[in-house]
């Protein structure tokens, strides 16, 4: 029988979409038989670019390029589907302005902060770099240089990163760009159970009996896991949805109870069902007695502002975060205000809805999984919220079993396998280790054979903090990779270009496109992306997954792996190093940092090898051709050491290999088992015998239950500025836009960045659907499209607009203020008038 | 079956995708089958259909795509496989330029 292409490929389409919900379908041929055989198409399983949710997708490759892209029927995530994004996965890379060689600011032939990008080679990029970075050292030491880095880098790529700025150039100067998305998350995590990600995992998407969505929108931001709802939700019976949010989404389409409240609020709320569970006595009183401790906070701790912003000076307890003992008594007193009435005042929420909430959460049988992502932690008391959510759960115990789940969902494709596990914060080092510890930092400095107090003891600057130092001069050689954060930062115009243009600085930005910041920058450097390169990315559901290369970089464009390493190769250890350190170790004294950090017999121990897989293709690795080693496997293996060995435990990785063979496993693995649900016997290794329930990242095994009351946000609307403004994103577009702008199908389906408003507003203020007007702040205006009848309904007095526009760069409207906390930015809350052009 | 595949058509954009319905309903069914390029594969137990698209170009596709979604009956379609012999450099946005 003959068969047209187009029939073939219909066949092809078909039964991928039938085998992503496990139908069959009659007379049909496997898409990937016929494409492999007949196309010469070859397939390869790789987690998704873009989002935490950590999709597998089935890359198609033909010569050098991608051609063709399938959800991957195998995974356990996504089983089978993809997303919008995770769809056109194949053409992020084929933009037609691709950055193949360095481009340095130049004059007269010569490096000038004021010249234009000139083409240059590698080799002058990195000794311009390296002449700045040594002088800047000297001058200043190494508090004057800063690297900003990402979710979205592999975790190689950060450990490296990491090493070079710790350990290197002894800087803890190096912040993710995590710091704006999951901060907050990971601040909660510690301060509850010690111990940062998730204990539950996706599998509670299947066993929960209610979804409660706390300032998320599942549906745009992590569409295969509201699959997975929707799917639950439609099929198993009395399955409830309650959706919170401070406007109308997608979500609210599926939603049994949908709320709409008052930004800030949302503390209001949390506070109220703790009062509600407490009152009713519904609370498990043997879980609380074995299992919590309860604590209260310091208060009225500012909005992370300079410390000569009013804001902050008016603070009685700016940035601080102490916690005191308290009791269940004490915390029924401190949340007995917080009744139904007060949080339906506060919030606007009607009664009969809140207390609906609350029933669900104090009825034992029901198992809850609670989700939030932005809504939460991108919040001036985003740590607080956090922890107000746990204390429900813990109260309840309803926590570490399937369907009973408290799950802060990511942001980012390796914000919880980079940013957080490897410890690219600040103020981290792997596997939940702090710089500020000397037993921590004397155990990194031993897994990394350096001497005794490499690693230095101060707090680095923090992402914002980074933005300012910069401004300020007191950071004057800067490396950005992976991430666009002129477009992402808030108060771009105050507080983020006046140090990236500041004379005294030289910034460099990594990026595989000329995006907003590279554009600000000095020196420009062209990187490889995604399937150009071996990596590792770990999701939400603490699943850590493996990728071979697939193709080779456009020529010119270099790994961030690549760069680290060559760069560091331009130091001598005596050159940047006290002589008081190498002297511990007087042979280090000549060696380069590459030699130090990458050649230590650790990291380079596995030579140079084919990689393939199980039918015998081989793939490229242009990283290991070039050090004539396997250096992925290196990093991974010796970043492994701090899960397996270090002093905080239950941080176990699969091995390299044993990663390479699946589609990833959720740690912590010991003994090639992965950990679903985390401190609760049966499932957790690391749980005591008999203890059932063991929170171990705390000394005592307890989780803390910690109070903490509504704090007012930094700004409202006034008569001035008489509406909220609240940024985020779309399905379409994935963070800046600075890949999903360049997929053809994604850019034409969202192209700009639209004014989401309520008819009546824009009715109030003369304004029609499709009609341009100014958004202005005290910080400054952009001009958009406004749109009454979009995906997104806002209520009276709020607007919606997404940040993925390089054109409308709306976070300038922002204010810089944060959690103080976690440093974390609030982009949800920002007080606006909007006006006719 | 035999394979034999004349290679020397030109597809242009197909999708298979899954599209979640509001209900079991045969008149988005019947409304989704009314649009040029559309065909139902197969229907499970929890009103999800197969379907495949095709559209001469990525600009159709999306058009087509979009006025599925906005459906009445239609809570979600979830694109699964995509196949698109197109130029792939036309309709981006361009670099970055401060102005």
């Amino acid at each position: 029988m003959a068969l047209t292409r187009r029939k073939f490929l219909k066949v092809s389409a078909a039964t991928a979409a039938a085998a992503s919900i496990g139908m069959t379908l009659p007379d049909v041929v496997q898409a990937l038989d016929f494409d492999s055989e007949k196309n010469k198409i070859h397939w390869d399983k790789v987690p998704c670019r873009f989002c935490g949710v950590g999709c597998s997708v089935l890359v198609g490759t033909k010569g050098n390029r991608i051609v063709a892209t399938q959800a991957d029927p195998k995974s356990e995530v996504n089983k089978g589907i993809n997303c919008i994004k995770g769809y056109f996965l194949s053409k992020i890379m084929y933009g037609k302005d691709r950055l193949t060689t360095p481009l340095l600011r130049m004059k007269h032939g010569k490096y000038h902060k004021e010249g234009e990008f000139s083409p240059v080679s590698w080799d002058v990029a990195f000794d311009t770099m390296a002449k700045k970075w040594k002088k800047t050292l000297k001058d200043k030491g190494p508090e004057a240089i800063g690297m900003f880095g990402s979710g979205q880098w592999t975790i190689m790529e950060g450990y490296a990163a990491s090493k070079l700025m710790k350990a290197g150039f002894r800087s803890n100067n190096i912040d993710p760009n995590a710091r704006h998305c999951m901060a907050s998350a990971v601040g909660a995590f510690m301060r509850a159970f010690g111990s940062d990600e998730p204990m539950g995992c996706y599998d509670d998407l299947e066993h929960a009996d209610a979804f409660v969505l706390w300032g998320s929108n599942m549906a745009e931001m992590h569409p295969i896991l509201w699959t997975r709802i929707t799917d639950t939700r439609l099929s198993k019976p009395n399955t409830e949805v309650h959706v919170l949010s401070t406007y109308r989404h997608r979500c609210f389409d599926l939603g049994d109870n949908n709320m709409i409240f008052t930004p800030q609020t949302d503390m209001v709320i949390l506070n109220y069902i703790a009062n509600y569970i407490i009152e009713s006595k519904a609370y498990d009183a043997q879980f609380v007695a074995r299992h919590t401790n309860f604590k209260t906070t310091i208060t009225d701790i500012g909005y992370g502002l300079r410390p000569e912003h009013p804001l902050e000076k008016h603070a009685k307890n700016s940035g601080k975060g102490k916690l005191a003992e308290s009791s269940l008594e004490d915390y029924a007193k401190l949340v007995k205000p917080y009744t139904l009435d007060y949080a339906s005042d506060m919030s606007s929420v009607p009664k009969e809805q809140l207390l609906r909430l609350a029933k669900l959460y104090a009825d034992p049988k029901k198992k809850i999984t609670s989700l939030w992502t932005m809504g939460f932690n991108q919040h001036t008391r985003g740590v607080w919220t956090n922890g107000l959510l746990y204390n429900i759960h813990l109260l309840m115990g309803k926590i570490s079993e399937p369907g009973n789940s408290p799950f802060s969902l990511t942001g980012q494709p390796s914000a919880c396998g980079t940013a957080r596990e490897v410890g690219t914060f600040s103020h981290r080092l792997p596997a939940d280790l702090v710089v500020k510890k000397k037993e921590h930092r004397d155990f990194a400095e031993k897994i990394w054979k350096l001497p005794t107090g490499t690693i230095p003891a101060k707090l680095g600057y923090h992402a914002v903090q980074h933005n300012r130092m910069l401004k300020d001069g007191l950071m004057n050689v800067y490396w950005s990779m992976c991430n666009n954060n002129v477009q992402a930062a808030a108060n771009t115009h105050e507080e983020t270009l006046p140090g990236y243009r500041n004379p005294d600085n030289f910034i460099v930005v990594s990026d595989p496109y000329p995006t907003v910041s590279a554009m600000a920058a000095d020196l420009i450097l062209p990187t490889a992306m995604w399937v150009e390169k071996e990596g590792a990315y770990g999701n939400a559901e603490r699943r850590t997954q493996v990728w071979r290369q697939q193709v080779h970089a456009p020529q010119g464009a270099r790994s961030d792996l690549w760069q680290l390493m060559e760069f560091s190769k331009r130091f001598k250890v005596k050159e940047i190093w006290p002589k008081a350190l190498w002297n511990q170790s007087p042979n280090l004294a000549n060696k380069t940092l590459y030699d130090v950090l990458y050649r230590n017999g650790q990291v380079d121990q596995f030579p140079a090898q084919k990689v393939s897989d199980e039918q015998g293709h081989v793939y490229a690795n242009d990283e290991m051709d070039y050090f004539g080693f396997y250096v992925q496997k290196g990093l991974f293996e010796e970043y492994r050491l701090f899960g397996t060995k270090g002093p905080k435990k239950g941080h176990n990785l699969a091995s390299f290999d044993q990663l390479h063979q699946k589609r990833g496993m959720r740690w912590p693995v010991v003994n090639g088992k992965e950990t679903k649900w985390r401190y609760r016997e049966g499932y957790d290794p690391f749980v005591p015998v008999g203890k059932d329930l063991y929170f171990y990242g705390n000394k005592d095994g307890r989780a803390n239950i910690i109070f903490a009351p509504y704090e007012a946000p930094p700004e409202v609307p006034d008569a001035d500025y008489d509406l909220w403004m609240c940024t985020g994103r779309v399905l379409e577009h994935w963070h800046s836009g600075s890949m999903t702008q360049r997929v053809p199908e994604l850019y034409q389906a969202m192209p700009d960045a639209q004014i989401f408003m309520h008819p009546e507003d824009a009715k109030k203020r003369g304004l029609k659907r499709g009609e341009l007007a100014k958004v202005q702040s005290r910080r400054g205006e952009i001009t958009a499209l406004i749109e009454t009848h979009g995906r997104n309904k806002p209520p009276v007095g709020l607007i919606f607009i997404p940040w993925f526009d390089a054109r409308r760069l709306v976070n300038k409207l922002i204010l810089d203020a944060t959690d103080p906390l976690s440093k974390q930015t609030d982009y949800k809350k920002c007080p606006v008038r909007i006006v006719k052009v | 079956m035999s394979l034999d595949v004349d290679h020397e058509e030109t597809v242009g954009c197909i999708v298979g995708a899954v599209v979640q319905l509001k209900k079991h309903d045969c008149a988005t069914k019947a409304q989704l089958l009314t649009y040029q390029g559309v065909d139902i594969h197969g229907e499970d137990m929890q009103s999800r259909l197969v379907i495949t698209l095709e559209a001469d170009d990525h600009r159709a596709m999306n058009a087509l795509t979009e006025s599925l979604q906005q459906l009445e009956g239609v809570l979600h379609l979830m694109p699964v496989y995509q196949y698109n012999e197109e130029q792939p450099n036309r309709g981006q946005q361009r670099g970055w330029q401060w102005r």
